[in-house]
């Protein structure tokens, strides 16, 4: 039965109406709120492209309910970049510091399973890792074989 | 504007969808006002007779100083785009950074080799997107430049060439410092062609090259980085609903009956096969005589699958889900077995009687269990008499799997069809042309009739667009047309429903990208080969080579070549990295069988070199150890003597020499840090030599590799840094497959389904890959620019193979290690 709730999405609360609350995170994101930086990989965290911060920390949006999200609050890649047109959040410093690794070590091939790596990435900053701490919370795959890079571009995080 | 001309296979809605994608953020290009028309390099000369209205540009100077070029590659992550760019920048004399990219449409018209570069989308596969284009890219932008100078000269007075540089977009008049921008010469410039026909890029010092053979960042990389990139799964149109594949999961098995919609949905849609070839264009075909037999068992026109329709996407996988229609099973269905795959193989692999009754190039021989055998190269007669009497005879069997190509991004389409007026299709594809060809045809096998007919060999496709995204991955998958075909069906259906036509977009899941492939091709392999003395000088008498795959090229409705003067015979794939091997082996057999099985199959980074040269390579090693001889130098002594002897071959004994010799310097061969082992490998494809030494610590059940060592001859890289990112990541593609990559069917039922049972390495497994790479010295038309985007697969699990044995003492023979 079709249900309205309010979520809080990079910081913004948006209202949305969906036919079950437990309607999984990512396709409220990609269907009905256009934020398509969140990526389907697999469905059952295996993969990490899909990964969001909730209340800050690394989760999985393949998996979080509607139901799980209400009240809390989710942070995309866009919002992360700063780049949710819904949002005037500026873009959030780990990132900044995250985003400049990865473009000045040349990471993404093709660079889909890039927004759960650097989701998961400034999670794991927030958490208080660094440098090669960080390699550990990122299980993420990436089947371009993007990972050299990654490890170059986590060392001065 | 991109200045377009209209003509029947580009119209102006072409551009339309260009600019679209550059509102839309899609990250192909960098969205500014072009300026005026300018100058513009035209594919007039080039059109094909049926199309002789056929101009459009596709390298621009504008009056407003912009350079734009339309590209018809794909960029899936390789980074061709800024490759191309390069070449553009170095001859054209402008800032790369400058430089505009916007991505082309498809045309029917265009085949020629060089299409790709020349605007239009084609297709993009054999690690072609740079080497095949470019001459024609560095001749574009020498004429381009030179007509600019020739506007100046009319300028100044002046018609001395020597008195011009051209730097950064500007044309200088050397004795009065007169500047004059790309810009403000275009218009007078664009009356010059005449002048530079036929001019073309001279051969060049690579010492005097700017950009070429520079690392430079990719122009496609920042959108990656703010989830801003689209790719086909991420395409959204107002209106939109939005469709989830279901196959039967059998192969070869159709629905018994249409399921009705499920209660919530808006409709269930039976998906038919429709695989076309993709005829010659000038004929006059209608879409029912292009219907053909296709993918094993799978019989064009019957349903094989159900598209469930819903407002969003999570609605449509739980009405797939619980979707149980009634399938009809083929009855070839009950051999498609691992264990049926490999009793086959190992019964074609090692019947003697094949090859005692095959003298000299004999093909098209049946065998038992239904086969055919092609003699590549040798014979039995003049081979088995040099490995029989030899001091030792080494004889093993390899086998590999069937492997998926788990891509990221699953399969999307995107279909915005309004019937009668225009079809546009969004998708992540690495075959513009087929697609439109499909959607053509298909469109007109669905009824509908605004679509026309083929006229005189005229294929009008102005109401059909293919607008290609960026691509989550694609690693050969995308070369298919199924889920563009599906997404076509699904859309002409929803147009039929009381609401109207709406757009479509079609999603599989991950568990129907897994099970649902067209998978690489598994194989059973047999070498035997005589050796005589002993240590790194011993000599190879002879060898004998078959490998037994299904042919991808048979199982699209090829014909395979028996005529060695008319190419390689059998499916070249079959036997790439195996033929034209620069060793001294004495006498070579190499043959092709063709395995019965009828799996789908299909082109998986690097295709048949993943196979033969994990074969080749690590039967090497098993040569070495039985000659107690050292890995490096036994190979480097069998490449010595074909030097050496003069052969046809030397050349290239020298190039793989120079390739082994600098993988093993860097990889420190030999000495190996405490506790690690050393495995080596070289091997060639699409025109490109890779060697590689590997570094691990293992168990017996498990397997570090902590460095790999990789030396690359493609002649010339045009980023070194791009080149880099695809050997480190096709080191990461080739460890997936080595260690852990294997679908397994029961029944004709793939097994695996998602990433928690076909594993994939972490970046926590990631070794250190170390790049070294060949330029020439000058760089030269008449030599071969090889591949580099699947260089990096080939070489990896041979010498992980050599390397684990050496630490284990157990010989791997069958792929993968653990899985």
């Amino acid at each position: 039965m079709a249900t309205t709730v309010t979520l809080n999405i990079n910081g913004v609360n948006r209202s949305v109406t969906v036919t079950d609350v437990n309607m999984k995170l990512l396709w409220v994101l990609r269907d009905l709120l256009g934020l398509t930086g969140t990526k389907y990989g697999c469905g059952i965290q295996q993969c990490s492209a899909c990964a969001v911060l909730l209340d800050g920390q690394n989760d999985y949006a393949c998996s979080l309910a509607v139901s799980d999200v209400v009240g809390r609050k989710v942070t995309t890649i866009e919002g992360l970049a700063g780049a949710d047109p819904s949002s005037t959040v500026a873009a959030d410093a780990n990132y900044v510091m995250a985003a400049a690794a990865w473009q000045q070590y040349q990471v993404p091939q093709c660079g889909y399973c890039q927004s759960g790596m650097l989701v998961r990435c400034v999670g794991a900053m927030k958490a208080g890792h660094h440098g090669s701490q960080i390699l550990p919370e990122m299980p993420n795959i990436c089947a371009c074989g993007t990972y050299a890079r990654i490890k170059q571009a986590v060392t001065n995080l | 504007m991109n200045n377009s001309s209209k003509t029947p296979d580009a119209p102006a809605v072409a551009d339309l969808s260009r600019r679209d994608f550059l509102k839309s953020g899609a990250g192909l290009t960098v969205a500014v006002a072009l300026g005026g028309v300018g100058l513009s390099i035209s594919k007039s000369a080039e059109a094909s007779p049926a199309y002789p209205g056929l101009v459009t540009s596709w390298l621009n100077v504008s009056t407003a100083n912009v350079v734009s070029l339309t590209i018809g590659t794909t960029e899936m992550g390789q980074g061709s785009r800024s490759g191309l760019a390069q070449i553009i920048a170095e001859d054209l004399c402008v800032d790369i950074n400058t430089v505009v990219l916007l991505q082309g449409g498809a045309t029917i018209a265009y085949t020629g080799s060089n299409a790709v570069s020349r605007g239009y989308a084609t297709s993009t596969g054999g690690s072609g997107a740079v080497r095949n284009n470019f001459w024609a890219l560095r001749d574009a932008a020498t004429q381009a430049r030179e007509m600019l100078v020739l506007a100046a000269m009319d300028v100044t007075g002046d018609a001395l060439r020597a008195n011009y540089a051209t730097v950064n977009a500007v044309v200088t008049y050397t004795p009065t410092g007169a500047k004059y921008t790309y810009g403000q010469l275009a218009d007078a410039a664009s009356t010059k062609a005449a002048l530079v026909t036929g001019l073309t890029a001279p051969d060049t010092p690579f010492s005097a090259l700017t950009v070429i053979g520079k690392s430079v960042p990719r122009a496609d990389i920042p959108p990656k980085l703010t989830g801003k990139a689209v790719y086909g799964v991420d395409v959204v149109l107002k209106n939109m609903v939005f469709a989830v594949v279901k196959h039967c999961p059998t192969f070869g098995g159709s629905l018994s009956a249409v399921p009705a919609a499920p209660k919530g949905a808006i409709a269930a849609v039976p998906l038919a096969v429709y695989d076309f070839t993709f005829p010659d264009p000038t004929k006059n075909y209608t879409a029912s005589t292009l219907l053909k037999l296709t993918r094993g068992l799978e019989v064009s026109g019957s349903q094989t699958a159900v598209a469930v329709v819903a407002a969003d996407t999570w609605n449509a996988i739980n009405y797939a889900n619980a979707l149980a229609p009634a399938w009809k099973l083929p009855a070839g269905a009950t051999r498609l077995n691992d264990a049926q795959f490999l009793a086959d193989g190992n019964s074609l692999v090692s019947q003697t009687t094949l090859p005692s009754t095959q003298p000299g190039i004999v093909t098209g021989t049946s065998v038992t269990p239904s086969a055919t055998l092609y003699t590549v190269a040798g014979s039995y007669a003049a081979t088995e008499p040099a490995v029989a009497s030899a001091g030792q005879v080494v004889d093993v069997v390899y086998t590999l799997p069937y492997v998926a190509h788990a891509a990221m991004e699953v399969l999307s389409c995107t279909v915005d069809y309004k019937p009668g007026v225009s079809c546009t299709i969004y998708a992540s594809t690495q075959v513009q042309q087929n697609a439109l060809k499909l959607v053509f045809l298909l469109l007109r096998q669905l009824g509908d009739t605004t679509i026309a007919p083929i006229t005189n060999g005229v294929w009008d496709t102005s109401r059909i667009q293919i607008s290609t995204t960026f691509l989550g991955g694609a690693l050969g998958r995308k070369l298919e047309v199924d889920f563009i075909s599906q997404a076509v069906q699904t859309a002409v259906a929803v147009a039929k429903l009381a609401a109207g036509p709406r757009p479509v977009k079609l999603m599989w899941t991950r568990e129907q990208d897994f099970t649902h492939d067209q998978y690489r091709p598994m194989a059973v392999v047999r070498a035997r080969a005589g050796v005589n003395g002993s240590g790194n000088t011993a000599t190879i008498a002879g060898l004998e080579y078959r490998v037994v795959s299904p042919s991808i090229a048979l199982q699209r409705g090829s014909v395979l070549n028996t005529n060695p003067a008319a190419g390689v015979v059998g499916d070249s794939q079959g036997s790439e990295g195996a033929r034209d091997l620069p060793y001294a082996m004495g006498s070579q057999l190499i043959e092709y069988v063709t395995h019965p099985s009828q799996i789908p199959l299909g082109y998986w980074r690097s295709v048949g070199a993943s196979i033969n040269v994990f074969a080749v390579e690590s039967f090497m090693d098993e040569l070495v150890v039985a000659v107690g001889a050292d890995p490096y130098q036994f190979r480097r002594n069998q490449l010595l003597s074909t030097i050496s002897s003069g052969a046809a071959d030397a050349a290239i004994a020298q190039r793989w020499l120079a390739v082994l010799d600098s993988a093993a310097t860097l990889g420190s061969w030999g000495k190996p840090a405490a506790g690690n082992f050393q495995g080596i490998a070289v091997g060639a494809a699409f025109n490109s030599i890779i060697a590689m030494v590997v570094e691990l610590s293992a168990t017996a059940t498990s397997i570090t590799v902590k460095k790999v060592s990789v030396a690359l001859d493609s002649y010339l890289v045009v980023n070194p840094d791009s080149a880099i990112a695809q050997m480190q990541g096709g080191v990461v593609h080739a460890l997936n497959a080595t260690l852990y990559g294997r679908q397994t069917f029961v029944n004709g039922v793939a097994q695996r389904a998602n990433f928690n049972t076909y594993s994939m390495i972490r970046s926590s497994s990631m070794p250190d890959v170390q790049v070294v790479l060949t330029q020439p010295t000058t760089l030269a038309r008449s030599s071969v620019i090889g591949g580099v985007g699947e260089l990096g697969v080939p070489a990896l699990a041979p010498a992980i193979a050599h390397a684990f044995f050496k630490a284990t003492g157990k010989r791997v023979r069958s792929l993968p290690f653990f899985g």
